[in-house]
This record gives structure tokens, C-alpha cells and sequence, in this order.
């Protein structure tokens, strides 16, 4: 976790968060539609990151693991698909889409476990987290991962120490294609838009940006052909949004439980005051 | 119950027929067997650590409590195993009260004089349990079996599905917060507002006086025997 970047939000802390300078909202821009499949950006992630994975299983496709794991933050989905007859693959970057919303931060118990920078980059800090997993479940995306080794939750960073330094993400780096981009929001929304209009040109009547409101937009955008069925991209949801049960339990239990077990103790004192301790005479 | 019996109970903790509990012994009743008290105060224990533990992760407020515990990570570790033991000693006592608690017409008179009882002005006949007593019983057992059910969900969430997450974090919440509002109301009545009912889960007798005065019915019954 860099120090030098500031906070926009912190899990389960009470005040305001620390960070006071703007900063302008990076995003990464995924074109599926230029992905070849070749894999060099999860091979950079795991160097850069320094990870190794467990030992793959052949399940009949050219996809390197069959899921995300806690020390594989970047997968490259393969997905069959059909067009007019013929065989075509339907590649996605699967990874944190570091929501501005995010559900995982809103969900996690421990003071400041998860954080999101004023850039919008959200990140777990796995000193402060205590395996409760309470992130996997708030996460519309279905992301985190805990180790095994560590008990601890996991997921991509986006490359955070690197951009605190000005760099882009290491997978950014590393794809030949140009299908990977890093810069800021409005920027890449324009040039996603762009493709997303070339697309159209080209036949592909529903190619859109894929940029959720439900979770208040994403910090990592896909230009998706089929822009209209984003599940048949390895099941990346339609319409995700941050579990309403989230928001019953932060904004109406816990503040009503905390006033509810107040009041039962001053409803007790009150009662002792007035009363006093009953004494039964022989 | 000659004198020479009354030496003995003190003794073994029992009558010469086997009883434990329920029977007269000199000025003093003996309302709880050592057996029960023992694991009274084994469900409160394990309450209090499972409600502390429990505490720090319910809300921010709360979670310096983890220090308790060794920090956040041993905290979310220990507090299943609190909850776990909390219920084994809780289906002791279940199995030995479950009859006694069935719900009676003289309970539903005693809920209505509910008001009256607070301001010590009445104590509506009743058994060996009062109505307030069935009823924490019965929110209790439900409450330990939400909590139980929705907690083995929140304990390995990996291995449920996301619907029933969705309804176990909440409903978990909402159970221990009913839960530590009873047993505030609960630990209130039975150690600071009425005088004498302490002992029965210390000592496990209670004076005939307390015994009259609380359980009029319940004294009757066993002095009869």
C-alpha cells in the first residue's frame, strides 16, 4: 500500500477520511475487441506483484487458470461463442474493476482494511484485514480472494505503487496490442466511446461501454461488441450494484441497534433509579 | 425432610430420592441443581466473550474490543468457537427446561400485569418460571438457532450462496441486537432489581420468602411433596 497516495474512503472508521488534495480519477480501458489472447499482461501481473500460482488443470481451453485465485489477480477469460456459424472467442481481462462505489470497502468490518485513493484506485491493506471475507460477499464482481497461507483477502491493486509513482500498471505495459490503456477517466471514456462508434460502423449494432452505474461507474472500463450481453463475456453481470444489504446494515442496524442497546441499559438505570432493588421481608 | 436428610443433601447435593433441585432444605429452597448453575454460568461465559467478539465486528464503534482478543484476526477466529460452545451449553439447559416452559393461561394473566410487576406492586401467581422467564426462554432458543444458522453462513461464506449471504449478515445483526437487549433486561432483573435472585444461580437455593413471594405455586407444589 503506497503512503504517498491520499484517501477518499476507509473501511469501518469513524470521522472523515484523511486525504485533502484532488486528484484526477485514473482509469484503465479494456478494448475486447483488440484483446488477442496472447496473455502478456497476466504474465506481467504476476511479476510485477511478484506472485506465483498453483498448478494449473487442462479444462479443454487456452484460458490459464479456470478462476481468479489470491495470488492471481488478472485472468484472461476465453469464452466460446458463435456468430453466424462460426467459431469466435470472446476474450475479457477479468480483475478488481475498482468500482467507485465499492462494495467490498462498504462491507468490511476492519478500520482501514480497504481503502479507495482520491485517484479512485481501491486497495486492501492485509495488515489491517482479518479474514473475515465480508468483502467476497459485498463485491458485485465476485474479486476477492482469500489466501490459504495467510487467511487474507486479495486481489489486483492496480499496480497502486506503481502509479503513486507516475508509472502506469504493469499489464498496461506489457500488451502488444494497444487493447490495454491507463490514463485518466475522461480521457479514456472519450476514446472508448470512439471505438465503441467504429464498432457500430462495423456491424456491431450494440458495442458499448461498459461502465456500471450501480456501482457508481468503474475505475477499469470494457469496450464490449456485445455491449447488450455482457454475461456472455465469462458471466460479467448486466446490471451490478452495491448489495442493498449493505446499505440497510451500515445506514439503519447498525446506528439503530448501537441506540437500541443504549437505551436498554439507561431504560435499566432509570428503572433502578426510580424503584430501587426490591427486598422481600420475612 | 428429616434433619439427618438435610445434612446429606448439603453434602452430595441431593435428596435421598435423587432429587437435585425443587425441595425444601431447612429455611432454604434449592430452585437450581449444581448441574444447572454449572452450566448457567458456562452459557454466560461464553456469551459474554461471543457478545464482546461479536460487538467488535458489528460496528466501528466497537472494534477496539478486538484487543481483547488479540487483535481483528483472532478475534473473527475465536468468536465462532465462542458462539459454539455458548450453544453446547445451551441445549444443556434447553433439554432440562424445555417442559417447564411450555406457556400456560396463568402466563397470559402475568403479561398483563406486566406493568404492575415493574413497579413491584404485584407478582401474579406462578410456577417454578414466570411468564418474563418462558418468554426470554423461548427468544433465546429461537435467537441462538438464527444466530447459529445464519453464523455458519457468515463463518464460511465461500461455501454458500450469495442469496443466502445476502440474508444471513443482516438477519444475524438484527437477532444480536434483540439478543443483547433481552439479556441486558435479563442480567438487570435477575441480579440488580430483585433482591434474592442471584443466589438461586449461585448457591442454588432462595430464602422460602423469595420462593412465596416470586412463586407462590411453584413453593406450593414442592412443599407439598
Amino acid at each position: 500500500m503506497p503512503s504517498n497516495m491520499e484517501i477518499r474512503r476507509v473501511s469501518a472508521t469513524l470521522g472523515p477520511p484523511t486525504g485533502v488534495r484532488e486528484a484526477a480519477k485514473v482509469a484503465k480501458l479494456i478494448d475486447t475487441t483488440t484483446c488477442i489472447g496472447c496473455k502478456a499482461c497476466e504474465l506481467a501481473c504476476q511479476e510485477w506483484n511478484d506472485l506465483r500460482s498453483e498448478v494449473t488443470e487442462q479444462l479443454g481451453t487456452y484460458q490459464t487458470l479456470p478462476d481468479l485465485t489470491s495470488n492471481f489477480w488478472n485472468l484472461i477469460r476465453f469464452q466460446d461463442h458463435e456468430k453466424n456459424g462460426e467459431f469466435v472467442w470472446l476474450l475479457r481481462k477479468d480483475q478488481c474493476m475498482h468500482c467507485d462505489d465499492p462494495g467490498c470497502l462498504k462491507a468490511c468490518p476492519a478500520p482501514g482494511a480497504i481503502v479507495q485513493y482520491n485517484n479512485g484506485i481501491v486497495d486492501f491493506n492485509q495488515a489491517n484485514c482479518i479474514g473475515c471475507g465480508y468483502c467476497i460477499s459485498g463485491c458485485p464482481f465476485a474479486i476477492p480472494r482469500i489466501s490459504k497461507n495467510t487467511g487474507r483477502v486479495y486481489k489486483c491493486t492496480l499496480c497502486a505503487d506503481r502509479v503513486s509513482l507516475g508509472l502506469e500498471p504493469a499489464c498496461i505495459k506489457a500488451c502488444p496490442t494497444g487493447c490495454l490503456q491507463f490514463g485518466t477517466k475522461g480521457n479514456l471514456l472519450d476514446i472508448a466511446e470512439k471505438r465503441v462508434e467504429q464498432l457500430k460502423s462495423q456491424g456491431f449494432k450494440t458495442a458499448a461501454v461498459y461502465d456500471p452505474p450501480g456501482v457508481g461507474g468503474t475505475h477499469v472500463i470494457t469496450v464490449l461488441a456485445y455491449g447488450d450481453r455482457p454475461e456472455l463475456y465469462g458471466g460479467l453481470p448486466r446490471n451490478p450494484t452495491v448489495p442493498l444489504y449493505l446499505g440497510i446494515m451500515k445506514t439503519a442496524l447498525k446506528p439503530v441497534g448501537n441506540f437500541l442497546m443504549l437505551l436498554a441499559v439507561v431504560g435499566a438505570f432509570a428503572h433502578f433509579m426510580r424503584y430501587g432493588k426490591r427486598e422481600d421481608k420475612e | 425432610m428429616s434433619n439427618g436428610e438435610a445434612v446429606a443433601v448439603r453434602i452430595s447435593g441431593s435428596t435421598a430420592t435423587g432429587q437435585t433441585e425443587d425441595f425444601v432444605q431447612g429455611d432454604l429452597v434449592v430452585r437450581h441443581s449444581l448441574a444447572v448453575r454449572v452450566m448457567h454460568w458456562w452459557v454466560t461465559l461464553f456469551f459474554i466473550l461471543a457478545f464482546l467478539s461479536g460487538s467488535a465486528l458489528f460496528s466501528a464503534r466497537f472494534f477496539f474490543l478486538t484487543n481483547l482478543f488479540g487483535g481483528g484476526y483472532a478475534t473473527r477466529q475465536v468468536h465462532p468457537w465462542f458462539s459454539i460452545l455458548f450453544i453446547s451449553g445451551f441445549i444443556f439447559l434447553f433439554l432440562r427446561w424445555v417442559k417447564q416452559m411450555a406457556w400456560a393461561a396463568s402466563d397470559t394473566n402475568w403479561i398483563g400485569n406486566f406493568n404492575r410487576y415493574m413497579r413491584y406492586e404485584e407478582i401474579p401467581d406462578t410456577g417454578k418460571f414466570n411468564a418474563g422467564q418462558k418468554l426470554f426462554f423461548w427468544a433465546a432458543s429461537l435467537g441462538g438457532l438464527a444466530l447459529l444458522l445464519t453464523g455458519v453462513v457468515i463463518w464460511f461464506p465461500t461455501s454458500f450462496p450469495l442469496w443466502l449471504r445476502f440474508i444471513s449478515y443482516p438477519l444475524h445483526e438484527t437477532v444480536f441486537i434483540l439478543f443483547a437487549i433481552a439479556v441486558i433486561y435479563h442480567f438487570y432483573i435477575s441480579v440488580l432489581a430483585l433482591g434474592g435472585t442471584l443466589r438461586a444461580m449461585t448457591r442454588g437455593t432462595v430464602t422460602r420468602t423469595w420462593a412465596i413471594t416470586h412463586h407462590a405455586r411453584w413453593y406450593e407444589e414442592i412443599r407439598r411433596k
